[in-house]
């Protein structure tokens, strides 16, 4: 395939991909993305790394579609081997001495050998009745007893399986069982206009809706080679901190809630209505959608800082109310801790991360708009439920503070629609706000220049981490996307945190994670 | 923490809820689905597909939520419902934990393969009489993932509807007017 986007890439034969990856890892780059494809000759590979501040470079094998087997990754890589997992169940790639090849995506039920995203897999195969049983690991010993839980679960949350091998109160150890949400997003992209797949990107988690567009984007961006002026970009870096405030009030109220201090979580939520409302004023949308296409971002009107401010004030307050009180401390202090080492070598990002004291944040490691001087990436050092607490408790003061600070920049590009009327002592720039093209209507994409292309966006979602990467056809329509939520990789960290805990603070732990079960499953 | 702090914050923010809207089923109407149905059909966002009596429910109903294959927008809008602002349980709605317990089943996403069993033996481990509300329009069977493969049709196809209501998602608003048509209060 001509390669076009400006991310290096290296094309390697299977044989010697352990040691490249391993050298890779030596010079401090992360795995960020594996994407399969089904090309008409082999079945291709494709690895993302990134390294900072703003390093990429992507490794390419090809296997045959007679023989497509590739070397485990899985003994110095555990990210790589559940990447390696998911290709197995999606491309039927064989991961070959890998510890753990049990089924990710495709459940029980699924037929043996249909792998969804190849080109051949028959479009409607027969599928098991479902009897929800599945085999997991029995630990024995006196008194070891197991509770089941889910897929659905008590509270208003998203399904999942898991499983809790119990002696009195202490969890020994915890499995969980995810995919039960799995939709097969990423095949539906294929064959649309990136304008067509924005409502995709969208809709891969709905608390998530700017990070996976804006990722989306950028890939297709990176792709077409378009460029994004500096107010689109800071508009752009103002909606990803909206989306990051509203979802990180709500979680400071969930978790106080789930230590019995239910006051804090009804202003919490107070709270969170106001922001959602502002959402609905400056996009249209409560959750924020409908803002960002392929080389713009629109607002509806001007950010309302004064909001921002007082519900920030009110943030430190609930804060203080929470972590002044002895009950909750407790509750907090020592629970589901995940050690710095065990967070590094599973790869989890986010504020999951930075609570176990790993600086990661694309803000900083790959940025795409200027944040100022003064941002840092916000990390704590206890690693338990306290930290993941307090990361997102600064982390709202300092998103509330970039608010205003992005409404300028973006201010000299007004609000980024050809429609808006300069206001009194601003002037539009003569820039289009779509990137500098005409825009293409859904029957006439953008086509790639040169053939076909690929792209990939980074972005600091206000989980982590998200990354997609996207190929398109010559005629302009998506061949392939890739998507990556930071929860594919920082959900296995969960079991970990628990082992020790008792069963009562599992609803605890599992809200200071509070991963994506859509974005996840895909 | 200072409890001084705590209640200053209760006193300062005073009622959090806002005034209730109106209802939009007339008390006198709302005893059967005919009447129903004759009365709302301009007002009411919620749609009665199934004709089930909702009355039966009326006064007080326990709601249990399923997801089965959403991108989990709905169920922030549904939260926001049972949230201090929108406040369903003063029109008798509440949300519990198990659809044992539950009278409401509010069904959110298109079914997935995965979900699709799940989501049947949820329904049936739900006493009678009980009224399934599709919330949003994967549930109502206007999915953006209709066409994916690891996709088993809405849930229409596979357990009985009797109230829809639409949108992507729908506002907490919404949800608390389809939910006040069961408990009419
Ligand atoms: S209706 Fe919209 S918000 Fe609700 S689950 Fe479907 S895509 Fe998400």
């Amino acid at each position: 395939m001509t390669r076009l986007h400006p991310t290096p890439s290296h094309e390697i034969a299977a044989a010697d991909l352990h040691g490249a990856v391993a050298e890779l890892l030596g010079e401090g780059w992360r795995l960020a993305l594996v994407a399969g494809h089904d090309d008409p000759d082999a079945l291709r590979v494709v690895q993302l790394w990134l390294r900072p501040v703003g390093e990429r470079r992507e490794i390419v094998v090809r296997v045959s579609h007679e023989d497509p087997r590739l070397p485990t990754l899985a003994d110095v890589s555990f990210p790589a081997g559940r990447f390696e997992r998911e290709l197995l169940d999606l491309f039927g790639i064989h991961p070959e001495g890998h510890p753990m090849p049990q089924r990710l995506v495709r459940h029980a039920h699924w037929p043996n050998g249909w792998h969804p995203m190849r080109r051949d897999a028959a479009a409607d195969p027969v599928f098991d009745d479902d009897l929800g049983s599945f085999p997991f690991l029995q630990v024995a010993g006196d008194g070891v007893y197991e509770i089941p839980v889910g897929p659905i679960h008590a509270g208003l949350i998203e399904p999942g399986h898991f499983r809790f091998s119990v002696v009195g109160e202490t969890i020994l150890r915890m499995k969980a069982r995810l995919w039960f949400v799995h939709r097969g997003m990423e095949r539906l992209f294929q064959g649309r206009t990136p304008e067509a797949a924005i409502e995709l990107a969208e809709r891969v988690s709905g608390d998530t809706a700017v990070g996976h567009t804006l990722a989306f984007v950028q890939a297709v961006e990176d792709a077409l080679a378009v460029k994004v002026d500096p107010e689109t970009a800071a508009r752009r870096a103002l909606l990803l901190e909206l989306e990051r405030l509203y979802n990180h009030v709500s979680d400071l109220g969930a978790m106080a809630n789930d230590v019995g201090f239910g006051i804090p979580h009804i202003h919490a939520q107070r709270l969170r209505e106001s922001l959602l409302r502002h959402n609905a004023a400056l996009t249209g949308h409560r959750l924020l959608r409908g803002a960002i296409g392929v080389g713009t971002a629109r607002l509806q009107c001007e950010p309302d800082l004064s909001l921002i401010a007082s519900v920030a004030a009110e943030v430190v307050e609930l804060a203080a109310l929470t972590l002044g009180h002895s009950v909750v401390l407790d509750r907090f202090t020592r629970t589901g801790a995940l050690p710095a080492e065990q967070a590094r070598a599973i790869g989890v990002l986010g504020y999951v991360a930075r609570a176990s004291g790993v600086s990661i944040d694309a803000r900083a490691d790959h940025p795409s708009a200027d944040l100022g001087p003064d941002f840092v990436p916000i990390t704590e050092t206890s690693a338990d439920v306290r930290a993941r607490y307090a990361v997102r408790a600064r982390e709202f003061a300092s998103s509330a503070l970039l608010v205003p600070r992005l409404t300028r920049l973006a201010a000299a590009g007004g609000l980024g629609r050809s429609e808006t009327q300069p206001g009194p002592g601003r002037s539009l720039p003569e820039v289009d706000p779509r990137g500098g093209e005409a825009r293409p209507t859904a029957a006439e994409p953008r086509r790639p220049v040169g053939g076909p292309c690929a792209g990939v966006g980074v972005v600091e979602a206000w989980r982590g981490t998200l990354c997609h990467r996207v190929e398109l056809a010559e005629d302009g329509t998506l061949s392939r996307v890739k998507i990556v939520d930071p929860s594919f990789f920082s959900w296995p960290a969960m079991p970990v945190a628990l082992a020790d805990t008792i069963v009562p603070d599992f609803p605890l732990v599992n809200k200071s994670f509070n991963q994506s079960y859509a974005g996840n499953d895909l | 923490m200072n409890p001084v702090e705590l209640w200053g914050l209760i006193r300062r923010t005073g009622r959090i809820a806002q005034p209730a809207p109106a209802r939009t089923t007339s008390p006198d109407t709302a005893g059967d689905s005919a009447g129903d149905k004759a009365g709302n059909t301009t007002k009411d966002p919620a749609a009665d597909s199934a004709g089930q009596d909702l009355s039966v429910l009326a006064g007080s109903v326990q709601v249990r939520h399923v997801d089965c294959g959403s991108c989990n927008g709905c169920e922030i809008e549904i939260g926001a419902a049972f949230g201090p602002v929108y406040d369903a349980e003063r029109y008798g709605a509440r949300l519990v934990a198990s659809p044992r317990h539950a009278d409401v089943l509010v069904v959110t996403g298109v079914v997935t393969r995965n979900m699709a069993r799940p989501l049947v033996r949820t329904v049936e481990a739900t006493p009678r009489p009980r009224v399934v509300v599709a919330v949003g329009d994967c549930a109502a069977g206007h999915s953006v993932y209709a066409a994916g493969y690891a996709v088993d049709g809405s849930v229409a196809d596979h357990v009985e509807v009797d109230l829809v209501v639409p949108g992507c998602p729908p506002s907490p608003d919404q949800i608390i007017e389809a939910l006040r048509r069961v408990t009419r209060r």
